[in-house]
Order: C-alpha cells, then sequence, then structure tokens
C-alpha cells in the first residue's frame, strides 16, 4: 500500500498546497491573498507554510510593493510532484477501501 | 463576519483529505479565475437589450427616437466593460508571474483595439454619408476586434468555449454585413447575443460536468 506524504497529509497544509497547485509553479501568490482564499490566521498559515517550505514543496519571496513589504508564495516543481503523487497515493488508498 | 477556519496539524482520514482537496480546488478556482458563466451571461443581457433597444427604436416597436437608444445602448454596454474590468481585476490581483504578464499584454490588447476602433469610428463618420451604413460598419469594427480576441484569449488561457465564441462573433458579423445595413441590427440583436447566452449555458455544464468528475 502507497504511503501518504506527512508533511501534506494535515488538513492546513493540505489544503494550503492544493491552492497553490490551482495557483500554479509559474505564478506566485500574495500571503494575503492566499490567507483570504484559505481562511486562515497569519500566524497559521506561516506555520504551516514554514514546513511546506522546509521540504522544498513551496518558495517564499519577500519583496517590496511600493512601501509596503509583501510575501508571494509558490508552489515548487519538487511539491507540484509531491502534490501529484499525494493524490494518486490517496485515490489507490481510497479504492483499496471499496 | 468570516469564520476561520480551524487549523488543524492532525493527519486526516481519508475520506476527509478527498473531501479537504475537492473542497480546497473549487473555492481555489472560483477565487483565482472568477465565473465566466456570470460573465457570458452579464454581456449576453447587454447585448440582448442594447441590439434590443436599438432594433426596437429603428423598427419601431419601442417608442423610442433613435438617438436615445443609441445612449441607452452605450450606457448599457460601458457598465458592462466596468463590471467585466472590476472582476477580472478583483480575480487577478495577488498574483505574480506568467498569468499576471498575459494578462496585462490580453488587457493592453482589449483598450489599444478599442482605441483604434474610436480613431477609425471618428473616420466613418466624417466620410460616410448613410447614417445606417455608419452605424453598421463602426460596430462590424468592434466585433471583429471581439471576435479575434476571444478567439486569441482561447487560445492564450486554453479555454475552448472562448475560441469557439470568438469564431462565432466573426461568423455572424460576416453574416449581418452581408444582410445589407437593413438587416445588420436584427441578424446581430438574435445572433449576436444568443451567442453569448448559449455559451453561459455551455460554461455552466461544463463546469457542473468538471465538479463532477473531480469529485468522483
Amino acid at each position: 500500500m502507497p504511503d501518504l506524504d506527512p508533511i501534506i497529509h494535515a488538513e492546513s497544509r493540505l489544503r494550503a498546497i492544493t491552492t497553490l497547485n490551482e495557483v500554479g509553479e509559474r505564478d506566485r501568490i500574495a500571503f494575503t491573498k492566499l490567507r483570504k482564499i484559505l481562511n486562515m490566521t497569519a500566524g497559521n498559515l506561516s506555520t504551516h507554510l514554514r514546513k511546506l517550505e522546509d521540504a522544498g514543496y513551496v518558495e517564499v519571496t519577500k519583496t517590496i510593493e511600493g512601501r509596503t513589504p509583501a510575501t508571494y508564495v509558490a508552489i515548487t516543481i519538487k511539491g507540484k510532484a509531491a502534490f501529484a503523487d499525494y493524490r494518486k497515493a490517496l485515490r489507490e488508498l481510497l479504492a483499496g477501501l471499496s | 463576519m468570516t469564520t476561520q477556519v480551524p487549523d488543524s496539524d492532525q493527519p486526516l482520514d481519508l475520506h476527509s483529505a478527498l473531501r479537504v482537496v475537492q473542497s480546497a480546488e473549487d473555492t481555489a478556482r472560483r477565487e483565482l479565475r472568477g465565473n465566466e458563466t456570470l460573465l457570458y451571461l452579464m454581456w449576453g443581457l447587454a447585448w440582448l437589450f442594447g441590439f434590443g433597444t436599438l432594433h426596437g427604436a429603428r423598427f419601431g416597436w419601442l417608442p423610442l427616437d433613435y438617438g436615445v437608444a443609441l445612449g441607452i445602448f452605450g450606457s448599457i454596454l460601458l457598465i458592462a466593460v466596468v463590471i467585466t474590468i472590476v472582476l477580472t481585476g478583483r480575480y487577478s490581483r495577488g498574483l505574480r508571474g506568467h498569468t499576471s504578464f498575459i494578462g496585462g499584454m490580453y488587457g493592453a490588447a482589449w483598450a489599444l483595439g478599442f482605441l483604434v476602433m474610436g480613431t477609425l469610428s471618428g473616420i466613418i463618420l466624417n466620410v460616410v454619408d448613410d447614417f445606417w451604413v455608419r452605424g453598421m460598419l463602426m460596430n462590424s469594427i468592434a466585433i471583429l476586434i471581439v471576435g479575434l480576441l476571444y478567439i486569441t484569449g482561447g487560445t492564450t488561457f486554453n479555454d475552448k468555449t472562448q475560441s469557439v465564441m470568438g469564431i462565432w462573433f466573426l461568423v455572424v458579423n460576416m453574416a449581418a454585413l452581408l444582410s445589407g445595413s437593413g438587416h445588420y441590427l436584427t441578424v446581430f440583436f438574435i445572433f449576436g447575443s444568443g451567442g453569448f447566452l448559449v455559451a453561459a449555458l455551455v460554461e455552466a455544464l461544463r463546469r457542473r460536468q468538471q465538479r463532477q468528475l473531480s469529485h468522483a
């Protein structure tokens, strides 16, 4: 039976990486917009993004927009592959249950 | 007031994990790409009422002076343009990278296209005497831009419906032009707005099917 990646297999991180996968690896999304879509607190989202970043699944970039600091987040190629593997493993495990 | 989703670092059971993925995908698509069905429906109604007002004033089934009808037509289209800009701007805000570049260029193509159309319309006003031929020429230039940009928009954003709509608008434009200035409005009123309304229906059905497939 396939294993589910423990970095992804937790609700908040699963929601975050699913959303970033929809944004795609060629685009970056503002932290504030991502937070709004996920309806999470800034602190919680930062914590979970750090875990995904440590695993190399997302890339966090800090920049200045006008005079305001802004943070952008993007899924990496490694992250996209890990998410695809996760979904495949999930499908196989669910098929095994039925 | 929105309720924040409770934070969880706990592993999920398999069915919950699948539900989380599906729900996050649905939310992300809605928040990042907007709702084409609503946009097509809005434009279909804008053309239906806009061209309908012109048609009614010209053929006497609306007690309106043609100048007033033109004013109503222009106002309806202007409102539709503003709503489109606000909605598409809302979805693209907070995104950087490839999509924002192609989105910016595509938006510029619309703006520049209609700027050229406005300039050409000014020349047509001065050189063409026949009122109805003038209207037909100006409208057909606008639809030429719409048709071409819908075709390229569809290829750029991988949206087959949009490209097919572009082809449809060009075909209707050609048919309306060939029917002459006496029937131009009738052809456009029916088949132009009809194209948008059918596209809204197709898009709604496609979305429903996509949701069912991803939830299967």
